[in-house]
Parts: C-alpha cells; sequence; structure tokens
C-alpha cells in the first residue's frame, strides 16, 4: 500500500508522453486503487483511534440508554 | 414486420437494438437475460421510470420468430424518443445536465445493488430539455468491492468536454464531433495550465488516471493487481460518484459575449414589427399543430417558445454559436419547456458518422420535423456563407413539410453591414427570385412583410 502511494506521487511528479494502444482504463483502474488504499487506511486510522479513546481514563461514559429495559439490565 | 437492428448499436454481447416499425424493441440473450426480468420487476427500476430519468421499458409479448430473431431472447419494448440527439450536439448546460443524471441513476442503482457497466454520453437523450437514460441493458448487479469500469468513459465523454469548455473556455462540440468517444483525459491533462490541474477532483479523475497510465505503460505498476488485490469498498465509490456530482454540478463555461448572444434584446426590429413576426409564426403553428418544429437558427429561443405558446408539441432548435445554444437550453430549463436546442451549423450539419458511417446518423436523417421555422437565418447562408439560393430554398422546404421562412432584403441594416466590407457578388438575391424558387418546392400559403427595412415572412406547405 505504502509503495502504491509513494508511486502515485511519483508518476504525478513525472512527466511522460501517452500512447492509445494501451487500454484506456488502466490509469481509471489505478486512481480505484488508490482509492481503495485509502480507504483501507481511513479504516485502520479509525479503528485505532477508537481503541486508543476506549484507554484513556477520562473517555465518556455512554450516556444512560432511554429503553427502560436496557435500565433494567443495568441494575441486574 | 422484420426487425431492423440500430446500426450503433453494436458494442454490448448482452443484446441490441432493433427497430419494427414504430416500435423500439431491445433483444437480451444468454446470462442477461435473468437480470433484466428481475430488474424490471425491481422498485428501484420503476421509480426511476415514474420519475422520468429511466425511459419507460416493459417485457414485449412477440414471439422472436416473427421478428426474424433465431436464438432464445427477452424482447423488451422501450417507449419512443421522438429526436435522438448525440453529445457533441449538446450545449454545456445540456451535456453538464445528462453527466448529472448518469451519475444520479448510478448512485439510486447503487443503493439497490445495481451498476452500471458503461458510461457512455450516448446512453443519455432528451425529452424536451429533460435527459433521460436510455440503456437498461448497461445496468448490472453490483458485487461488492468491485471498480467502476465506465470511469475512463465518463471522464473522456462528460468530463473532460465539460472542464475544456469551463476551464480553457474552448467549446468542445467540434472535437467531440471529429472524435465521438469525448475528449480525451490524457490530452486534457496536457492542455489544462498548472493552477487547475492542483484541485483534488482535477488530480483524482484527469492528471493522476494520465499518468499512472503512462507508469502502467513503463510497467512500473500492475492495475490488473491492484484491482485483484484491493477490492474497492462500495462506500468509496459512491463518495466518488458524489464528488463528481457536485463538482460537475458547480461548473459553468466562462461568461462569453458572443454577437449571437445578445441577439434576442440587440437587433435590428422594433417592438411592433417582434410582435406582426410572432403573431405569423403563431397563426401559422396554430394552422399546422405541428407535433416537432425545427427551428433553425433558434438564437436563445424566443420564437421557440412562441410556437409551443401557440401549441406545438415540441420545439428543436439548432443554433450554430455554442454560447448563444446554451443560453437557449438554459432557458427552456428555466421556463420548463419543450426545446431542445442543439449546437449546429446549417452549412455544416452533423453527418452520418462512425462504424459503416452509419452508427451515428446525420441531422437530415434524424430531424423528421413537421414544421420549419427558420426565422432570419437565411441571409446568414445565402450571404454569409456564399450558399446558392436555390440550393439553399430546396434544402429548407426539404426539412419539414410546412413551415415560414424569413427573407431579409438587401436594404435591411444586417445584410448592408454583412455586405460592407465585401464585393457584392449576390446579384440573384432578390425577394422575387426566393418567392419564385419557394413556388417552385411548395405552395406558397401566406406571405407578410413585418418590417420597414424589408423583412418578409413566407408561410408554405409541400404537402400537395
Amino acid at each position: 500500500m505504502p509503495r502504491l502511494i509513494a508511486l502515485t506521487i511519483l508518476v504525478c511528479l513525472a512527466s511522460s508522453p501517452a500512447y492509445a494502444y494501451l487500454d484506456p482504463g488502466t490509469g481509471s483502474i489505478l486512481v480505484q486503487g488508490f482509492l481503495a488504499a485509502l480507504a483501507v487506511i481511513s479504516a485502520g486510522i479509525t479503528a485505532f483511534w477508537s481503541r486508543i479513546r476506549h484507554l484513556l481514563p477520562w473517555r465518556q461514559s455512554p450516556k444512560p440508554s432511554a429503553d427502560p429495559s436496557d435500565q433494567d439490565a443495568s441494575r441486574s | 414486420m422484420t426487425a431492423e437492428r440500430v446500426a450503433g448499436s453494436y458494442r454490448d454481447r448482452k443484446g441490441y437494438v432493433f427497430t419494427s416499425g414504430d416500435r423500439i424493441l431491445r433483444s437480451v440473450v444468454g446470462g442477461a437475460i435473468g437480470v433484466q426480468r428481475e430488474l424490471i420487476e425491481s422498485k428501484v427500476f420503476k421509480q426511476l421510470v415514474s420519475s422520468g430519468r429511466l425511459i419507460g421499458t416493459g417485457i414485449a409479448r412477440d414471439d422472436p420468430a416473427t421478428l426474424g430473431l433465431k436464438d432464445p431472447t427477452l424482447l423488451l419494448e422501450h417507449e419512443r424518443v421522438r429526436f435522438i440527439s448525440y453529445p457533441y450536439e449538446w450545449p454545456f448546460a445540456a451535456l453538464r445536465a445528462a453527466a448529472l443524471l448518469h451519475l444520479d441513476v448510478h448512485l439510486e442503482l447503487l443503493d439497490h445493488g445495481y451498476t452500471l457497466s458503461d458510461a457512455s454520453a450516448y446512453n443519455i437523450q432528451f425529452r424536451g430539455h429533460e435527459p433521460v437514460f436510455i440503456d437498461v441493458l448497461s445496468i448490472e448487479r453490483y458485487v461488492d468491492g468491485t471498480y467502476w469500469n465506465g470511469h475512463r468513459q465518463f471522464c473522456d465523454q462528460f468530463l473532460s468536454p465539460l472542464l475544456l469548455s469551463a476551464k480553457l473556455g474552448v467549446p468542445y462540440n467540434a472535437t467531440y464531433r471529429g472524435r465521438l468517444e469525448g475528449i480525451s483525459s490524457t490530452e486534457l491533462a496536457r492542455m489544462l495550465p498548472l493552477r487547475h490541474k492542483l484541485s483534488l477532483q482535477t488530480l483524482l479523475h484527469i492528471v493522476l488516471p494520465a499518468r499512472l497510465e503512462s507508469a502502467a505503460r513503463r510497467g512500473r505498476v500492475d492495475a490488473r493487481g491492484v484491482a485483484a488485490r484491493r477490492p474497492l469498498p462500495r462506500s468509496s465509490l459512491r463518495n466518488m460518484l458524489t464528488g463528481l456530482k457536485r463538482w460537475i454540478g458547480r461548473l459553468s463555461p466562462p461568461s462569453r459575449h458572443t454577437d449571437w448572444t445578445s441577439y434576442a434584446t440587440n437587433n435590428t426590429y422594433r417592438d411592433a414589427e417582434r410582435a406582426a413576426k410572432s403573431d405569423f409564426v403563431a397563426r401559422a403553428v396554430r394552422a399546422a399543430m405541428p407535433r416537432t418544429v425545427l427551428d433553425l437558427g433558434c438564437n436563445t429561443g424566443d420564437y421557440a417558445a412562441v410556437a409551443l405558446g401557440a401549441g406545438a408539441g415540441s420545439v428543436i432548435g439548432a443554433e450554430a454559436d455554442a454560447a448563444t445554444a446554451d443560453l437557449a437550453f438554459r432557458r427552456a430549463q428555466k421556463e420548463n419547456l419543450r426545446f431542445l436546442p442543439i449546437v449546429q451549423d446549417a452549412a455544416n450539419p452533423s453527418p452520418s458518422q462512425g462504424w459503416r458511417e452509419a452508427e451515428r446518423l446525420s441531422f437530415t436523417e434524424r430531424a423528421g420535423a413537421d414544421f420549419l421555422m427558420a426565422l432570419a437565418v437565411g441571409h446568414h447562408l445565402a450571404i454569409g456563407r456564399n450558399i446558392p439560393l436555390d440550393e439553399m430554398v430546396r434544402w429548407m422546404v426539404g426539412l419539414a413539410p410546412r413551415g415560414v421562412i424569413e427573407f431579409v432584403r438587401k436594404t435591411d441594416a444586417t445584410v448592408r453591414k454583412m455586405l460592407s466590407l465585401r464585393e457584392d457578388i449576390f446579384a440573384d438575391y432578390t425577394e422575387d427570385r426566393f418567392r419564385d424558387l419557394l413556388a417552385a418546392n411548395a405552395r406558397i400559403v401566406d406571405c407578410r412583410t413585418v418590417s420597414e427595412e424589408g423583412r418578409a415572412l413566407f408561410q408554405y406547405d409541400r404537402r400537395e
């Protein structure tokens, strides 16, 4: 994944001619691959952050539920 | 009645469109039969049809053998679109409306487990100014993680032409018509100045794909491997589509002033003359009650609105100036007129082209109008473009069986201006000769001089 992102930055900076004989969708597929990688990174960061938040001593305790059946469950 | 395959319907192996008399039918074969049956019964399909975003479609009960079809097939029947237009003829606002509809339909399908297999702009048609998606066969079941295969096509056929106009101020119509497949986003990436390349959306849809394609060509990255290893979450695909929709919705052409954009308010007519002209046109339209009017040289649509007000079913406008056609389209949207202005030069109309020179039909083959309005346009052809008067009259009368043609004399201020810097080689350009030529091609029903400088309207009928 980091290789793909590094390559993306690299090819953005490089200048090169275009040839029409290649499958015209290749660039689009690679951009979507880049977006898929970003989605994985973003999901990873979200999971990591929620784990960190869970470990923090001053994290907010969950609000009491309005559902009476839940309140009963918490009392038992 | 036998089936006649539509020449442009050959790309998709899952089926094709054909005509049988006035009917538009589609043969669906193989694995697509099950998907199409399920789709037609689905809630999303019914929603899209009832909201006017998808063409009305039902299962036809004809016996395929009577239509000359051999393979086991599912027959679909589509609602007919009266006038087929092509993206290279659409003004900016029409291409933008078509792009937004494509994205909108794709997003709605995605929410119900379907996707689009391609993103051809030719899959959109217009009913008046309202776009409608016509290719139900490109709707497929969505498989989680799959990539948007139509992305490059969407960029070439919708996004790049819009950007060419919005960012560089260059009308795309002539280039698009020459290539048929749109404006290559790889080439657009080379044309865009650096400041336009730095926006996130331009990077994502134009610059990056072009660069990555070069890298793939050099063997630095394997696209197939990337697609196989890394599925694209539905949320990412959705974000891509909504991002495009938001961006394209904000694109507009640079405000351009041409001789024609201000013609409706800045012309040689006085109010009383304009009223007399409107009255003549309205009476001729009321007498004919045409389903489709062709407004040649429609400008911003003043007389298209008059014709619609007089009872015409719909109006197709042909306007050579792209900026003026854009204004006319936006007027049709604003006033909700059944009016489709397209970019069309009467001296160089869209030809038959593409595969076997039949894939995209010529403007004249498609026009099929019942009534012609050629108002204040003849002198631009006969004098501005040196078209012989006899050929011009024959061509115009051939466009519709009935109509109104305006003749502008050489004493008119516009013609005087046109001839001020050039030699007058148009000795035969006279009202008498025009009248004789029109009478030789049709019956002259009525004639009225509507301006002091000698503009005259002729109502003709060539049906007898």
